[in-house]
């Protein structure tokens, strides 16, 4: 591969690899951070204890956090195809994706909040606040900080699961680094592949760092 | 203002032992009063105070504010009533998410109030408080005494009756503690507020109470005004103020007495008067004068002489000195 079409390449596959990891993120903190709220809101010192249920969902998070992500990958199919219609391609990749992070950021996301001071839940009481005006105006403010890094190791994560998306045709940086660099012997690609990886993680820590420092009010 | 029947709070067993917190505490906390609790940690004067607006759920028995009993209410006429309540905390717990005006802000907006009502009352608070020059710093730039002032105005933003403080000064150094308490004063008077607050400090409760209660194990050991408390020699909150000392023997022919006396009867020249009326010897074997409630209460030790004691005794009674004979 000459470097005019390695370098092509490589944007194309970067793309698909942002393409699925992006929306993934979103799809995992839309659903992953209600998760970890009622992992910690149904605690037994939880703003509504429900023991039971919080054993219960505990038990399910524990599931999806112990497939290894290729295994879920595969495992997945069935209903990947029951969502989006067909269970190939970067699309299709979203659905095991989101899959495999929700319960890793929600236990993320539960730490997080837990990290918040049990005083200002007591402070927004006793003003009379509800169980959801804590929950939105001082669990998730309080924690934004932790949880903005929370959200950068998950992509981070994610950027990791989607090299095994080839696997299911989705193609993206790990794909090319699998398929040239190490089945067609061109290191080139691969050793290309891996310093753009290592440039984007680098990338990815130190802007959700920044965004982190930026939210810590003053410390 | 406040009336509890009856309060019982367990936490379970530890050692085989019941641990409660609370046993049987009946509470009267009257309107424009300065009423403290004094226990040491463990003695459950925390959890009672989270128990007056049900932060912490009491197993049984009954909470009156203001005339309305709370342990009934659904849940949303509690928070109704729980903004009748401000509270303030030892350590604070002001969010680090916003500045001091949000924060002031923060019960206003639980409440629904609209923002350009908000901002009005915000800079009421901040006047009050004398803090308007850090309306747009963050709890962390603040001194500790500073963030108390923002709790406080924080905690009276939607103009309760009723201020609840959860050891509000013990996170404080002497000084600040004094300007707190000073400002606590103020708003009792200005706003006839009423306050409720714990504390192991017998400073506080010297300073700015005229009610107080002590507890010991999850009891009130004793309540009421804290100058009936002081009168009463064998009182714990009695003895808190004047440790109790080694007994000095009368000699031969003296009878000795332990003297209090509160108030006016503090500035007279009592033992003066009591040697010329009565031709007594009197002896001072110690004493001191403090401060309590803007009072000054006295306590000496004496012995004394003479045919006429019995009429000096009576005396002295009449003019409510507390005498103690030994």
């Amino acid at each position: 591969m000459d470097l005019n079409t390695l370098l092509a390449r490589l944007m194309k596959e970067a793309g698909l690899t942002l393409y699925m990891v992006g929306v993934s993120t979103v799809f995992t903190v839309l659903l992953g951070l209600p998760l970890g709220v009622w992992l910690i809101t149904s605690a037994r010192d939880g703003l509504s204890p429900r023991p039971v249920l919080n054993k219960i969902l505990g038990f399910i998070v524990n599931v999806g956090r112990s497939l290894p992500f290729i295994i879920l990958l595969l495992l997945l199919i069935p209903f990947t195809r029951a969502l989006v219609g067909t269970a190939i391609g970067s699309t299709a990749a979203i659905v095991p994706l989101t899959v495999a992070a929700v319960p890793f950021f929600a236990r993320l996301a539960e730490n997080s909040l837990r990290e918040v001071e049990p005083g200002l839940v007591d402070a927004a009481r006793s003003m009379g606040a509800s169980k959801w005006q804590v929950i939105s105006k001082v669990l998730i403010p309080e924690a934004l900080p932790s949880l903005v890094l929370a959200v950068a190791i998950t992509i981070i994560s994610l950027i990791s699961y989607s090299a095994m998306a080839g696997v299911v045709g989705g193609g993206g940086l790990g794909d090319l680094a699998v398929r040239y660099g190490y089945q067609r012997y061109e290191t080139g690609v691969m050793v290309a592949t891996v310093i753009f990886l290592i440039l984007l993680v680098q990338g990815i820590q130190a802007l959700f760092g920044w965004l982190s420092d930026r939210l810590k009010y003053h410390q | 203002m406040i009336r509890t029947e009856h309060l019982q709070k367990s936490f379970g067993q530890q050692n085989g032992q019941d641990l409660h917190a609370l046993r049987d505490v009946s509470l009267r906390v009257g309107k424009g009063q300065i009423f403290g609790v004094l226990g040491e940690s463990g003695a459950g004067k925390s959890t009672l105070i989270r128990c007056i607006n049900l932060l912490e759920r009491p197993d049984s028995g009954e909470v009156w504010v203001d005339g309305q009993e709370l342990t009934g209410l659904p849940e949303a006429e509690l928070r109704q009533a729980r903004r009748q309540m401000g509270m303030i905390f030892q350590h604070f717990n002001l969010l680090n998410s916003r500045n001091v005006s949000e924060n002031i802000a923060f019960g206003l907006e639980l409440a629904g109030v609209d923002p350009d009502a908000r901002r009005k009352r915000v800079e009421e608070l901040l006047d009050l408080v004398h803090l308007s020059d850090k309306a747009k710093a963050y709890p962390r730039q603040l001194s500790g005494g500073q963030k108390q002032r923002v709790g406080i105005a924080r905690a009276l933003a939607t103009h309760p009756k009723l201020l609840l403080s959860d050891e509000a000064t013990s996170a404080l150094d002497p000084q600040t503690t004094l300007g707190v308490l000073d400002l606590l004063k103020d708003l009792n008077r200005q706003l006839g507020l009423t306050i409720l607050l714990i504390t192991h400090q017998m400073d506080v409760v010297r300073r700015i109470c005229d009610h107080a209660a002590v507890m010991r194990e999850g009891r009130v050991v004793e309540q009421g005004p804290i100058n009936e408390l002081i009168l009463n020699p064998d009182g714990v909150l009695a003895q808190a103020i004047f440790p109790p000392s080694e007994p000095i023997p009368a000699e031969a022919g003296w009878h000795s007495a332990t003297l209090t006396f509160l108030g006016d009867s503090a500035r007279e020249p009592l033992l003066a008067e009591l040697v010329r009326s009565f031709a007594l010897d009197v002896n001072i074997l110690g004493g001191s004068i403090q401060p309590v409630a803007g009072n000054r209460v006295g306590r000496l030790q004496v012995q004394m002489k003479g045919p006429r004691l019995t009429e000096a005794l009576q005396w002295m009674r009449e003019r409510g000195i507390q005498v103690e004979l030994h």
